[in-house]
């Protein structure tokens, strides 16, 4: 079993050097986890290393792609408004904010 | 470029630590450190943009040997460019490989350079000896409160021995390391500033006490700058209504503040790769990423909103008539000529 890089990841490398087997490198300006080498961080430490330090929620997904850190677990701020902040800002305009 | 001597006398050509120098000398921040060890919430960490004028953003992330082909250039178009500081787009000190390859860099090349750094200081206690050991003589510390209960309710979360820590955990760590480290620096002759984020409701009362322990630790300044909040920069605190304060209210809190550290009012709460001048930046000169193509005319043009940049919000601040919550965002803003940039400026 490996975790994942999802696209959401922006890119802020604090995962790389957390990593206990070296398992994630950099790729075409894109972090990516070599699921050869990944562990999922088990014998190594309690909780997975990129997971934890990774300030950017869905962006580490497991095998299945369900995120460790799903929307509103880092932040705070609740899926719906994040998921409306990032609908006005893909549209261009900000008006529809609460 | 003046020959420095003392502590005292780096302090009086560094423009954010002397409210004279900022009028003289300039500053580049490099954008060397994307990577950060806590959460703040006011801060997102989607830090790349080009337009927006706040901390934490920048438009690209150099590496070290980038950094230093860019104080090269700043140098040239600045003569007068007596700091290099680092300054995110995360933490200084949660990027320690890239933070010490920059500094030894810089160091060797632009002797006279004074070298800063801002953190959170959660890693200071482990690398303030080492920051000194590179030629760091100011280091800006973001202290927010000292109280856990009020931390907690700025900082969710900090990454911590391998854990992601969560609450009053994670601010009593905090706390902890930050007061540690700021002693290290003290005793180490290091000028060390606090910033503080004023926020209205969280922190403000509390401030005042914050302000007199970290004079009585040996803080030579401390910078209390108004939360910046607009929901257009996505953060907690723009997106769950949280305002910042009016110009009034900044003026009052500073006033509390009745210890040694003098208050610092000419902050222009700048972005982490900002270039010249406080109040005039000029970072697009010396961005190498290609335009974004939605801003671009295709003829590689680029033009740039007249946002609340380095104009709007900071004219707001200093006429003392910013909005207790603004509400346009940076591409939503009327008034005003774009600038359009040709790409032999870019």
């Amino acid at each position: 079993m490996a975790y994942a890089i999802h696209a959401t990841c922006v890119t802020c490398w604090a995962c790389l050097p957390e990593c206990p087997n070296d398992a994630i490198h950099e790729r075409g300006g894109h972090l990516v986890i070599d699921p050869v080498l990944c562990t999922e961080c088990t014998g190594d430490h309690l909780d997975p290393q990129c997971a934890s330090i990774c300030p950017v929620e869905e962006a580490i997904v497991d095998a299945t792609g369900t995120p460790l850190n799903p929307l509103g677990s880092l932040t705070g701020v609740p899926a719906q408004v994040r998921l409306a902040y990032t609908a006005a800002h893909e549209s261009g305009g900000w008006s529809c904010l609460p | 470029m003046p020959k420095h001597t003392t502590i005292d006398d780096r302090t009086a050509t560094h423009p954010c630590y002397d409210g004279e120098a900022h009028q003289k000398y300039a500053r580049l921040h490099l954008a060397v450190a994307p990577a950060c060890n806590i959460q703040c919430h006011y801060c997102n960490r989607k830090y790349s943009c080009a337009n927006e004028s706040r901390p934490g953003v920048v438009a690209e992330v150099l590496t070290p040997k980038q950094a230093l082909a860019r104080v090269a250039a700043v140098k040239v178009r600045f003569p007068q460019l007596t700091v290099v500081g680092i300054a995110g787009p995360g933490d200084a000190l949660a990027n320690p490989d890239r933070l010490i390859t920059t500094c030894s860099l810089i160091r060797d090349a632009f002797p006279e350079l004074m070298l800063c750094l801002s953190t959170n200081g959660l890693a200071l206690p482990a690398q303030a000896a080492r920051l000194v050991d590179l030629g760091v003589h100011h280091v800006t510390v973001t202290i927010n409160a000292l109280d856990p209960t009020v931390t907690a309710r700025i900082h969710p979360w900090i990454f911590w021995e391998h854990r992601r820590r969560r609450g009053l955990e994670a601010a009593r760590i905090l706390i902890d390391n930050q007061l540690a480290g700021l002693d290290i620096l003290v005793a180490k002759g290091v000028a060390v500033k606090i910033n503080s984020v004023l926020i209205p409701g969280v922190n403000d009362t509390h401030l005042p006490e914050l302000n007199e322990v970290i004079s009585r630790r040996g803080a030579r300044i401390h910078n209390i700058v108004p939360l910046l909040s607009d929901p257009s920069f996505g953060t907690y605190h723009g997106l769950m209504g949280q305002r910042g304060p009016t110009p009034s209210e900044v003026a009052a809190v500073r006033r509390a503040c009745r210890g040694t550290a003098i208050q610092m009012t000419h902050c222009r709460q700048c972005r982490a790769d900002a270039v010249g001048l406080l109040g005039a930046d000029h970072h697009a000169e010396f961005s190498t990423r290609h335009p974004p193509a939605e801003r671009c005319d295709g003829m590689g043009h680029l033009t740039v909103p007249p946002t609340f940049s380095t104009t709007a919000t900071m004219l707001f601040h200093a006429a003392g008539t910013l909005p207790a919550r603004s509400t346009p965002g940076p591409f939503a803003v009327a008034g005003g000529e774009p600038r359009v940039l040709s790409p032999s400026s870019l």
